[in-house]
C-alpha cells in the first residue's frame, strides 16, 4: 500500500497526450458521416428539453441510451482500450449507465407531473450545461490546439456525453430519483480531469 | 563516419541533427555483460509510452522509422514489458518491418503476481515481439520475484532464454533488490539512475560490480522531466571537454560512464531526440572528476 501510495498519477499514465488525442482523430475519421446524424439528434434532445414534453423526455432519454452505448461501444472500447490496459473497465461502467437510463425511462414513462416549475433554476443549469456539451466542448477543443479532425462531439466522445447527460438529466423532471443519472458521468468527469491533470 | 554510415545518415536525413563530419566519428561506446563477455551499445531505447499508441497505422510508420534509426545509429538493446499498453505488440510490427535485425537485444519482463501465468504471459510477449527467444527476461518491479525467476532460471538453462533479471524503478525497495542480488544468480538489474537520482551509487551499483552484475538504468531523464528542466540552462563550458553538444548527451554520458552501469535506455518517440541520445555513444567519456563536476554543475542549477 505505501508503495502504491508513493506513484504519482503521471508515473501510473502509460500513454502519452498525443496518442490519447490520435484515437479521437482516428475514431471520428472512422465514424464519419454519421457525426451529423448524432448532432442532429443532440439538437433535437435540447429542443425537446425546451419544449418539456413526456415524449420529448422520452426520445431524450433514448438519446443519452445510444450517446453511452455508442461512446462506450465504439471510443472506448474500440480505440481506447488500445492504449489503456483499464479501459475496459470503463467500457462496462458506460454499458451499466446506458442499462441504468433505459431502466429510469421504462419507470417514469407515463408519469405526467415530474417537470419542474418553468422557470426553476436547475432547468437553467441543465439546460446551459447541455448546450455547452453539444455546442461548445467541440470547439474548446480545437481552440486548444488539437487538430480538428479531433473535436470531441457528443455521442462518441465520452466527456461531452457525461457533461451532457449531467445537464440533459438535471433539465429533464423534477424527480429526485434521476439524481443517481449522475453518479456515473460524475465518477467518468473525475477520471477525465485525472487523466487531463497528468497531461 | 566510414562510408556506410555516411549513406545511411545520409539517406535518413539526419546529417543535419548530427552535426558530424568525417572525422569526428569514432567508434560507439559499448559495455560488458559480466556474466558472459557479451559487449552492448550502451545507449538502449524504453519503450514505455512511446510505443504505446495502439493500432495506429500512421504513427507505427514514424516508429518503425524511429526504430531503424535506433539501429544505424548503432543502438541494440529495446526494453519493453506486458505492463506498456500495446508497446510490445507494436514494437513487434515494426521489428518485423525492419528484419532482419541483427543488432536486437530484446528486452522485456514478466508482470503478473500469479507465477503460473507467468510462462504464458512471457510466451504472449514473445509472440507479440516475434522473436525467436528473448534475450534478457526480467522479472518487472519485483512482482512475485521468487517464483518467476525460477521460471526464469529453467527458460535459460533450456536454451530458451539468454539472460536473467530484475527491476525496479523510482528508488523503490533497493533492500529487496539487494537481497535477490546477493542470493540469486541473475545476469541484470534494473533501476533507476540519472545525475540526480543517485541512490544506486551506495549499495546496488558496488554490489552489481562485485557480483558480476550488469545494470540497466531506467528513467535518465525522470521520463522528460529532467532534461525539460536542464534545458533551461546553459550546458556548462566543460560540455566540450566530454563531446556533449546538447542536454541529452551529457545526461547520458553521466549515467553510462559509471563503471558498474551496463546500458541506460531513454525513451523517445523523435527522431530528433534518438540522434542527440544516440551521441552519447560518442566521444570522449566522462572520468571521475569530471563526473563530479558535471553533479556539482547540475546541483548548482
Amino acid at each position: 500500500m505505501s508503495e502504491w501510495s508513493s506513484y504519482s498519477l503521471h508515473d501510473l499514465l502509460i500513454f502519452s497526450p498525443d496518442s490519447y488525442f490520435r484515437l479521437y482523430e482516428r475514431s471520428n475519421l472512422a465514424f464519419w458521416p454519421f457525426q451529423l446524424l448524432m448532432i442532429a439528434i443532440a439538437l433535437l434532445m435540447l429542443y425537446l428539453t425546451m419544449v418539456r414534453t413526456i415524449r420529448g423526455q422520452l426520445f431524450i432519454l433514448a438519446g443519452l441510451v445510444l450517446f453511452w452505448l455508442l461512446s462506450g461501444w465504439w471510443f472506448i472500447g474500440r480505440y481506447y482500450t488500445q492504449i489503456n490496459t483499464i479501459a475496459d473497465w470503463y467500457f462496462w461502467l458506460f454499458m451499466i449507465q446506458a442499462a441504468l437510463m433505459a431502466l429510469y425511462a421504462v419507470f417514469t414513462y407515463r408519469r405526467t407531473s415530474l417537470y419542474a416549475p418553468a422557470g426553476d433554476a436547475v432547468l437553467g443549469v441543465g439546460l446551459g450545461i447541455a448546450g455547452y456539451s453539444v455546442l461548445i466542448h467541440p470547439f474548446l477543443i480545437v481552440l486548444s490546439g488539437r487538430n480538428w479532425l479531433g473535436s470531441e462531439l457528443i455521442a462518441i466522445a465520452p466527456d461531452p456525453v457525461a457533461i451532457g447527460t449531467i445537464g440533459f438529466v438535471l433539465a429533464m423532471s423534477a424527480s429526485k430519483s434521476r439524481y443517481l443519472l449522475l453518479v456515473i458521468p460524475l465518477l467518468w468527469l473525475l477520471v477525465a480531469v485525472a487523466t487531463y491533470s497528468t497531461f | 563516419m566510414n562510408r556506410r554510415q555516411f549513406l545511411k545518415l545520409s539517406s535518413l536525413g539526419l546529417l543535419a541533427f548530427t552535426n558530424l563530419n568525417a572525422k569526428s566519428w569514432p567508434a560507439p561506446a559499448y559495455k560488458t555483460i559480466p556474466s558472459s563477455g557479451e559487449k552492448i551499445p550502451v545507449i538502449g531505447l524504453g519503450s514505455f509510452v512511446n510505443f504505446n499508441v495502439g493500432n495506429d497505422e500512421k504513427i507505427l510508420a514514424q516508429r518503425t522509422e524511429l526504430l531503424n534509426n535506433f539501429f544505424n545509429l548503432g543502438g541494440g538493446m529495446i526494453d519493453s514489458s506486458p505492463m506498456y499498453g500495446s508497446s510490445e505488440r507494436n514494437l513487434g510490427y515494426c521489428i518485423e518491418r525492419l528484419k532482419p535485425v541483427d543488432s536486437l537485444f530484446s528486452a522485456t519482463k514478466v508482470w503478473t503476481s500469479s507465477v503460473e501465468d507467468g510462462p504464458s504471459e512471457i510466451e504472449d510477449s514473445r509472440q507479440l515481439w516475434g522473436v525467436e527467444k528473448f534475450d534478457l527476461l526480467q522479472v518487472h518491479n519485483l512482482l512475485s520475484w521468487e517464483g518467476h525467476l525460477e521460471t526464469l532460471f529453467e527458460m535459460k538453462r533450456q536454451g530458451r532464454l539468454r539472460y536473467v533479471g530484475i527491476t525496479t524503478s523510482h528508488g523503490r525497495r533497493h533492500s529487496e533488490v539487494e537481497h535477490v542480488m546477493k542470493t540469486q544468480p541473475i545476469d541484470f538489474v534494473q533501476a533507476t539512475y540519472n545525475i540526480l537520482d543517485r541512490e544506486v551509487e551506495q549499495r546496488i551499483l558496488p554490489l552489481a560490480r562485485e557480483r558480476k552484475i550488469a545494470f540497466i538504468a531506467n528513467r535518465p531523464f525522470r521520463r522528460a522531466s529532467l532534461i525539460d528542466w536542464a534545458k533551461q540552462y546553459p550546458l556548462p563550458d566543460f560540455a566540450s571537454d566530454i563531446d556533449c553538444k546538447n542536454w541529452a548527451a551529457f545526461l547520458l554520458k553521466f549515467i553510462v560512464s559509471h563503471p558498474a552501469v551496463t546500458c541506460a535506455i531513454p525513451a523517445t518517440s523523435r527522431q530528433d531526440h534518438l540522434v542527440e541520445n544516440m551521441g552519447a555513444m560518442q566521444g570522449v567519456m566522462p572520468d571521475t572528476a569530471m563526473r563530479q563536476r558535471m553533479i556539482d554543475y547540475v546541483e548548482s542549477l
